[in-house]
């Protein structure tokens, strides 16, 4: 590992002192863990520290460090007993951080907002931050179910095979992402670990059954296609950028005329289906070659419901 | 007094020798032992501890000493460099929940819990993951500021006021003012650097709402003129479509199917939308946009 450079250690200084004066002195190990450093390198750093000095060299002009058998305290009133200003990162983490939770939970009223209140007062002047994360009308449904372990039976549109279908599911948690609502859950009919879009919920039922904790395995952030699921690659032109931004991408390359050449995972024929037809008539299959005529057999297959036979 | 020879030392005693100190000059700080002349190599020397402290975010102060022949004196004042957040311990508390049950793209929200002190305790889940585009804090910091931003977006510079930044559907926008006319941008589209004015070059309408350029409805964007699409619906998609706020349903079939009349203004997107619900829909009218989805499909389908 590179060793610090002294910016980087006073930095870490810095934010360290106040953090202990906050908690009132901390454990060398206590702030090795905080810090993600190792606890000797914490130990060596404020020893050191302790003996640092500015005239007139008396009881006033140290950092208040002391350190003892394995424990750090700050003298009150010592020079860096306060917290520092948030950078322009940290401030705007933090608040969008906040703002999103506020989002998420509602309750604009409690503890959370004014938290945020002040700290947008302490940032200086206020700004327009907004985050806005619509929840779709089952989600409170759906989080008290994760909260009583309750058993629900959905009936689901899958996109992948668009249809709908009746399933028992264990829901264990909820996330947005991506500008969508998902449950994480167990899915008894397809014995193992799913993700469903909340918005893709078209109705749910108590079952009156409850489930033991689990611990799915899988990720929650695991959406999109599989890992496993073959690459297509599609030619777009320039004005269809939207659509390598929307999909998850494996690959994009950039033609100087602003064509893209992207590598989609194939999540499913229904996927392909409905970006050929949304792109229009200037997308292009480049492989596998046996689905360069999707985008045409799923037009007609549209127009048929027009009366437009091909 | 005693030689300074480490640097990590010798920045950390500048910093407490200028906090909330009178203001002091670099023959101050020689004369405190942080330097050991006044000489060419060690002005070198604090030149170098001024950028650096620079660097980690010191407000590090420089006055000019009139009376002494233009001497520069430095200080840090304490209500520049200290937070000032008066938390009770729910509201800290609230804040670290928050940190930890949104997940965003980097540690900006971690950073800054190291500022508050405390901790949420147990292992929260998270319920929100967002996007953290180096752009956003550079945008912030710079509204807060009321300093301009430019940027190359579509190809085109832009030079704007900022008013605000807003999350959704899983991006990030900024509104801004551009000569005169309140625009929205994806922030993830911005192309390049980042470019931040001088401070206090506008000011920031109050009471502004970043969210309202941006009509939530992406069918209802543009200047076009309004009209009403006239859809109808199979049995597989009518749960999902009636349940979206901006569509009326006007007939409801015995087979699940439906028909719905929604106002359309950006017909690229209505037509962008409707395709995406495949064979399971199709445009009745009024037939403008009957014709644009047609035309479209018989140019995919290859057929005159």
């Amino acid at each position: 590992m590179a060793r610090p450079s002294a910016e980087e250690r006073l930095g870490r200084l810095l934010l360290m002192v106040p953090w202990i004066v906050e908690r009132g002195g901390a454990d060398i190990d206590e702030i090795a863990a905080r810090f993600d450093i190792p606890a000797a390198t914490v130990l060596r750093e404020l020893s050191t520290a302790q003996c640092y000095e500015i005239p007139p060299y008396g009881p006033d002009s140290t950092l208040g460090i002391v350190v003892i058998d394995g424990r750090v305290e700050v003298e009150p009133g010592a020079l860096l007993d306060k917290p520092l200003r948030l950078g322009p990162q940290a401030g705007f983490g933090l608040l969008a951080a906040g703002r999103a939770a506020l989002a998420a939970l509602g309750d604009d009223e409690g503890v959370l907002a004014s938290a945020l209140d002040k700290l947008e007062t302490a940032l200086g002047d206020r700004v327009p931050l907004e985050v806005e994360l619509a929840r779709p009308e089952v989600t409170d449904d759906l989080e008290a179910a994760v909260a009583a372990r309750q058993r629900l039976e959905i009936d689901y549109y899958g996109a992948a095979r668009d249809e709908v279908t009746t399933r028992r599911i264990d829901p264990v948690s909820i996330v947005h992402h991506g500008g969508d609502w998902f449950v994480h859950a167990w899915c008894h009919r397809a014995g193992a670990a799913r993700t469903f879009r909340i918005d893709r919920i078209e109705a749910l039922r108590p079952t009156g059954e409850t489930f033991a904790p689990l611990d799915l395995p899988g990720e929650i952030h695991d959406i999109g296609p599989a890992h496993d699921a073959p690459d297509v690659v599609v030619r777009l032109p320039a004005d269809a950028r939207w659509a390598a931004e929307s999909y998850p991408v494996r690959k994009v390359e950039e033609h100087p005329d602003g064509r893209l050449d992207v590598t989609f995972g194939l999540q499913s024929d229904v996927f392909l289906d409905r970006l050929l037809l949304r792109v229009g008539p200037e997308a292009e299959v480049l492989a596998p070659p046996e689905l360069r005529d999707v985008g045409r057999r799923a037009a007609a297959r549209v127009l048929a419901g027009y009366g437009v036979g091909v | 007094m005693r030689p300074v020879a480490d640097r990590v030392e010798r920045l950390t005693e500048l910093v407490m020798l200028l906090l909330d100190a009178p203001a002091t000059s670099f023959e101050d700080m020689v004369a405190g032992g942080l330097y050991p002349d006044t000489g060419e190599s060690s002005r070198r020397a604090f030149e170098r501890d001024k950028a650096s402290l620079k660097d980690i975010g010191v407000p590090l102060q420089t006055m000019w000493d009139d009376t002494a022949h233009g001497t520069a004196r430095y200080s840090i004042r304490a209500e520049d460099w200290f937070l000032d957040l008066d938390l009770d311990a729910a509201e800290r508390l609230a804040l670290h929940l928050a940190a930890a049950a949104v997940h965003l793209d980097a540690d900006w929200d971690e950073r800054a819990l190291v500022h508050l002190g405390g901790d949420p305790g147990q292992p929260i889940p998270v319920i929100a993951d967002l996007p953290a585009l180096d752009a956003l804090p550079l945008l912030y910091d710079a509204m807060r500021r009321r300093a301009l931003v430019g940027f190359s977006y579509r190809g085109r510079p832009r030079t704007l006021a900022p008013h605000g930044v807003f999350y959704r559907n899983g991006h990030w926008y900024l509104t801004a003012d551009e000569v005169g006319t309140v625009k929205v941008f994806r922030i993830d589209r911005i192309e390049g650097d980042v470019e931040i004015g001088p401070a206090d070059a506008y000011d920031l309408p109050t009471d502004v709402d970043p969210t309202a350029a941006l009509p939530a409805d992406p069918l209802q964007m543009g200047d076009a003129d309004e009209i009403t699409a006239r859809v109808a619906v199979d049995g597989v998609l009518a749960p999902r479509v009636r349940r979206l706020p901006s569509v009326t349903v006007v007939e409801e079939h015995d087979d699940g199917g439906i028909v719905v009349e929604l106002p359309v203004r950006n017909r690229g997107a209505f037509r962008s939308w409707v395709l995406g619900l495949r064979h399971h829909a199709v445009v009745e009218g009024p037939a403008e946009l009957r014709g644009q989805v047609l035309d479209w499909l018989r140019a995919i389908a290859g057929v005159a």
